[in-house]
């Protein structure tokens, strides 16, 4: 199991793009003109060089990377098939999300909105590649409950960050954007996400949870004081210096506890019979 | 070559399995398997406990007893299901094998299969796994494993033959092995007389050193 390194990279990238998408699908409906496409291109950007990275990074636990185009091949009953097959299809579609922003100039609400619906099916698919009826461990309801909650939490975050690059210096074609509105959508996903990682974590107490206590409690205590610093920092609005000097640690705090919480998803892997 | 019967499936008596894996080293030489690569295990399952007795004395109760396990080849084989290459397959003569021209190394069968039959081989970087001896098979000879057997304990056959021999007992799992119902394994262990139900916590693995490199 020393591969896991890479999936791990890998499944924390996809789900903070689905959920950063989600998040800007969002300033879309409920913000309209207000959400600037300064910021719309910079969001959907974001996301496909995400996922491309994490793309890369699953390419690190193959045995023989020269044979994975055959992994399309299983799509009859493979959820792994299905789960390749939906991350690039949710890459190419933030790939004509960018270059139709480009051209055109304008956001297209169609296609943020299909990825979106991809990005939902790339989430499900990737929890049942991993609820295996012969592991029990990882076989229940938490693992999909688990997986959203860190695509709205990390999401949220990659949505948050990203609004809050300084837009002066960019050219005058775009609108400022109401950096208050998309704050506030960040940090509504980051707990919701939270909401549900808390509820995944009592769908499956591990029987085999001899991974130490600061191991076990670390996650919950840096998401927790990373989300009530970063609703902190709401009081600073009006200083983008102070906003990043509240964000970087935040930033640190739910990315590290989501990476010990999946590295975590990994050790308690285990199989019925030998 | 000659034609292989199909639904072939192997036979263990656990109650003469001495559990010397001769089984083992002949498949590992046989088809040339390195170091952690083993495509046949002898897992060692014992336990037991002190039993009080009436008049203040104490008794052990303690078991053991050797269960050697290969590819069971089953009806529902959940390495073909997950596999996304189609690398994993089942041939028409019932025998999964791997192709490893379309293997990626992912081993995602690895994690899915109830019983380690798939074996990563790190030198060629994708999964190998029992063929039953399709070779031997089809110039008439039998499997390697079953051919050392110095205990007659490991034999193979057609798997509806064997289900209807009454004298090959009971075809209830017994621990470790999982429940049947996961993947339809054709293959028919003879319980020990001591053999645990499926499931049972009584007893553990002694030897997982030898059988797996977690």
């Amino acid at each position: 199991m020393s591969s896991h390194l890479s999936l791990v990279i890998f499944t924390l990238l996809v789900q903070s793009a689905v959920g950063s998408l989600w998040c800007t699908e969002a300033a879309l409906l409920l913000g309209g003109s207000r959400f600037a496409l300064f910021h719309y291109e910079w969001h959907v950007l974001s996301a496909l060089l995400i996922v491309l990275a994490g793309l890369g990074a699953s390419m690190a636990h193959l045995g023989r990377l020269g044979a994975c185009f055959y992994a399309l091949r299983n799509l009859k009953s493979s959820w792994l098939s299905r789960e390749i097959v939906a991350t690039g299809a949710f890459a190419g579609i933030l790939a004509i999300a960018v270059l139709t922003c480009t051209w055109s100039g304008a956001s297209s609400g169609w296609v943020l909105f299909a990825g979106s619906l991809i990005g939902g099916f790339v989430l499900y698919a990737m929890a049942r590649a991993y609820r295996l009826r012969t592991v029990p461990s990882w076989n229940h309801a938490g693992t999909l409950l688990g997986f959203l909650g860190s695509a709205l939490l990390l999401g949220g975050l990659q949505f948050t960050l990203v609004s809050n690059v300084p837009t002066a210096g960019f050219g005058t074609g775009y609108d400022i954007s109401n950096p208050d509105f998309s704050r506030h959508i960040g940090l509504l996903a980051a707990l919701a996400g939270l909401m549900f990682k808390v509820q995944a974590q009592g769908e499956h107490r591990p029987q085999t949870a001899n991974y130490g206590a600061l191991f076990s409690f670390s996650q919950p205590i840096l998401q927790g004081s990373g989300i009530v610093l970063w609703a902190l920092s709401i009081m600073f609005k009006d200083s983008v210096g102070l906003q990043w000097t509240f964000l970087s640690p935040v930033a640190v705090g739910l990315v590290a506890g989501e990476i010990i919480h999946r590295v975590r998803f990994y050790y308690i892997y285990h199989r019925v019979g030998l | 070559m000659g034609a292989i019967p199909k639904r072939l499936a192997f036979y263990l008596d656990t109650q003469i399995c001495t559990g010397c894996k001769t089984c083992m080293v002949a498949c590992k030489d046989k088809n040339d398997l390195g170091p952690g690569v083993r495509w046949r295990r002898v897992v060692e399952y014992s336990g037991g406990e002190w039993r009080s007795e009436p008049d203040g004395t104490f008794r052990q109760d303690v078991f053991a007893y050797y269960m050697s396990v290969s590819c069971n080849h089953c009806d529902e084989p959940i390495c073909v299901e997950v596999c996304p290459t189609k690398a994993m397959n089942q041939d028409e003569d019932g025998i999964v094998t791997v192709d490893q021209t379309r293997c990626m190394g992912c081993r995602y069968c690895e994690w899915a299969c109830p019983y380690g039959a798939p074996q990563y081989r790190g030198d060629r970087g994708v999964m190998s796994k029992c063929d039953f001896c399709r070779d031997e098979l089809q110039a008439g000879g039998i499997p390697a494993c079953v051919a050392a057997c110095p205990t007659r304990a490991l034999s193979f056959g057609e798997f509806d033959e064997l289900k209807r021999d009454p004298s090959l007992g009971s075809q209830e799992a017994t621990a470790p092995l999982p429940d049947h119902g996961l993947t339809e394994p054709r293959a028919l262990f003879k319980p020990h007389r001591r053999s645990r139900p499926t499931g049972s916590t009584t007893g553990r693995i002694a030897n997982s050193e030898e059988t797996s490199d977690v």
